[in-house]
């Protein structure tokens, strides 16, 4: 499993920094052209949008993709062919890197009933997407910053006082969701941000964001082969680890460090919804499998990578957006696997 | 509080709910750091925790032997050579149930698993927090027997109970813990009506009959 995950890494993340630094540029240059690139299953490149076709629909909201043109019969040879234009290429590798730093991630935070944590931390990072926008100034790195800032705050039983866990996280949340919209609204352009921050737009990763999310898989994959044991033991047992000498403090930090990371590197590019999905719906659905640990894993990672590539396909001809899609997918899986779950059991 | 474990020692500390009995412990195991006074303990001692099956969560997807192998892996980390988890398992008698979900064990079972998870680092102090809490009383006597069994065998035992009845045949030295306060001794010292009153602040008498130790309610109380 820890080879396949690092093998998938290593695959995923030259692809995915290949070609020009615009993915909006890329999109509109293949559309212009009205050649789709790499249809090596033909031969031959597809003309997505005929000669003096004017109107270009959207694929989601915003982004000019000639959507009618894609549902010409004549045209539509495999379902491969939405996963042949660059844009879409970036955004699965996208997709499947969150994936996989997120439901790794998210495993933990079901485990550890930290899930109230992890939509908060997804919210402060929105937040600090937002004041990036708001300033001007690399909205990933004040993402990441906050909510790593954000993961510290939470574990701090000074900073809580005398309120519950819950509680505590719900003012995170709060706030900065507040403070998000606010930032927004300053911005100029708060409405459309604000949509996309929430629905996610896989479609125009850029090349520095598929790099930031390839180093961030590349730490969870490290994290993986260097400290799973340890960080499931000492999430089910901290004081039998203190007992055998573990630095249970060291691990913790680490752990709350990734998640901050993890859950900020991949915000700008899913989005909220998506990310908060990528984090429970997976690990949700390993647990309903009943399998042992690394067997829950590995379903966790299959459901994400499969509702990724399905609910970018369905996004891409259905003309939706893509977060929404991929969660609803995910969902399904989900549902699948519990029906499965109680037939094995009767 | 004053207490001196020597090897081979069985410390039983017991007290009323709530009384600080857990606080004292974690203050033993190094969790808690102590705001007075000081703990001394030797270097490179050995410790097996068994703690309360109840703090441990159900939902995680952890076989039996899953949980045995955590204890050998944390452990081995820590430049020890663990024991063999097959031979553990087979210790606490749950060689057939290694591949059973620990959500799916019946309390006293649970309990050998957690004490096989201790074993595998070959204690010489075992540390046993509530173990018989909330089990059937088979289950409870062949917890004890198992624990009795290891103290033969010159481990020290540290036990902690809030069930009078059980520190009173099985532990040599009591820890009396209630009303912040902490009274140690021998157990025949500490096992009468007055001591007990004092911690508990209800009328107990201690009662003989073959050979054990009952500890019961005093009909004027």
């Amino acid at each position: 499993m820890k080879t396949c995950v690092l093998l998938a890494l290593l695959l995923l993340v030259p692809a995915a920094v290949q070609g020009e630094e615009d993915p909006l540029a890329a999109l509109e240059q293949q559309i212009e052209s009205g050649e789709s690139r790499g249809d090596h299953e033909h031969g031959h490149p597809h003309h997505l949008a005929p000669p003096g076709a004017e109107e270009v629909p959207t694929f989601v909201h915003e982004r000019p993709v000639p959507h009618e043109h894609r549902h010409l019969p004549a045209q539509r040879h495999s379902w491969l062919e939405a996963f042949s234009f660059e844009f879409m290429q970036r955004a699965t590798v996208a997709g499947l890197l969150a994936g996989t730093i997120c439901t790794w991630l998210g495993l933990f935070v079901v485990l550890r009933r930290l899930v109230f944590v992890a939509i908060a931390l997804a919210q402060v990072a929105s937040a600090g997407i937002a004041l990036g926008v708001l300033l001007g100034f690399q909205p990933t790195a004040l993402g990441m910053l906050s909510a790593v800032a954000a993961s510290i705050a939470s574990g701090s039983k000074r900073l809580r006082g005398r309120l519950p866990g819950e509680a505590h996280m719900g003012l995170f949340y709060l706030g900065a969701g507040a403070l998000a919209i606010l930032f927004l609204a300053r911005s100029g352009t708060g409405e459309a941000e604000q949509l996309e921050m929430l629905n996610g737009n896989l479609i125009v990763v850029r090349e520095t964001q598929l790099w930031t999310l390839g180093l961030a898989a590349l730490g969870i994959g490290l994290l993986h082969i260097s400290g799973f044991r340890q960080l499931v033991a000492i999430s089910f047992d901290p004081v039998s680890g203190i007992v055998a000498g573990v630095r249970v403090w060291a691990w913790d930090a680490l752990f709350f460090l990734a998640l901050g990371l993890g859950i900020g590197v991949s915000i700008q590019s899913c989005g909220l919804l998506l990310v908060f999905g990528y984090v429970v719906i997976p690990a949700s659905a390993g647990l309903l499998t009943g399998f042992r640990l690394p067997g829950v894993l590995a379903v966790a990672m299959g459901v994400q990578a499969l509702a990724t590539v399905a609910g970018l396909w369905v996004a891409y001809e259905g003309d939706l957006p893509g977060g929404p899609c991929i969660v609803t997918v995910m969902l399904i899986c989900l549902v699948v696997i519990r029906l499965a779950a109680s037939f094995r059991t009767r | 509080m004053n207490v001196e474990l020597l090897r081979g020692d069985y410390l039983g500390i017991v007290g009323p709910n709530g009384a600080g009995k857990s606080t004292l412990l974690l203050g033993m195991l190094g969790v808690l750091s102590v705001q007075e006074g000081v703990i001394h303990r030797q270097p490179d001692l050995r410790v097996g925790y068994v703690p309360q099956r109840t703090a441990l969560d159900d939902i995680f997807p952890l076989t039996a032997r899953d949980i045995v192998r955590m204890g050998h892996e944390l452990a081995a980390s820590c430049s020890h050579a663990p024991e063999d988890i097959e031979r553990v398992l087979n210790r606490v008698g749950l060689e057939k149930l290694g591949d059973r979900r620990f959500a799916e064990l019946s309390g006293g079972q649970k309990q050998r698993v957690l004490l096989a998870r201790a074993l595998v680092v070959d204690p010489e102090l075992l540390i046993l927090d509530e173990p018989t809490n909330g089990l059937d009383f088979p289950s409870e006597i062949a917890i004890m027997a198992l624990v009795d069994e290891l103290h033969r065998q010159g481990r020290s035992i540290v036990l902690v109970t809030h069930q009078l009845n059980l520190v009173a045949n099985h532990a040599a030295h009591l820890a009396l813990v209630g009303d912040g306060r902490v009274v140690a001794g021998s157990r025949d010292d500490l096992l009468s009506g007055d001591r007990l009153m004092n911690v508990y602040g209800t009328g107990l008498k201690v009662l003989e009959m073959e050979g054990k130790k009952i500890v019961v309610p005093r009909a004027d109380s």
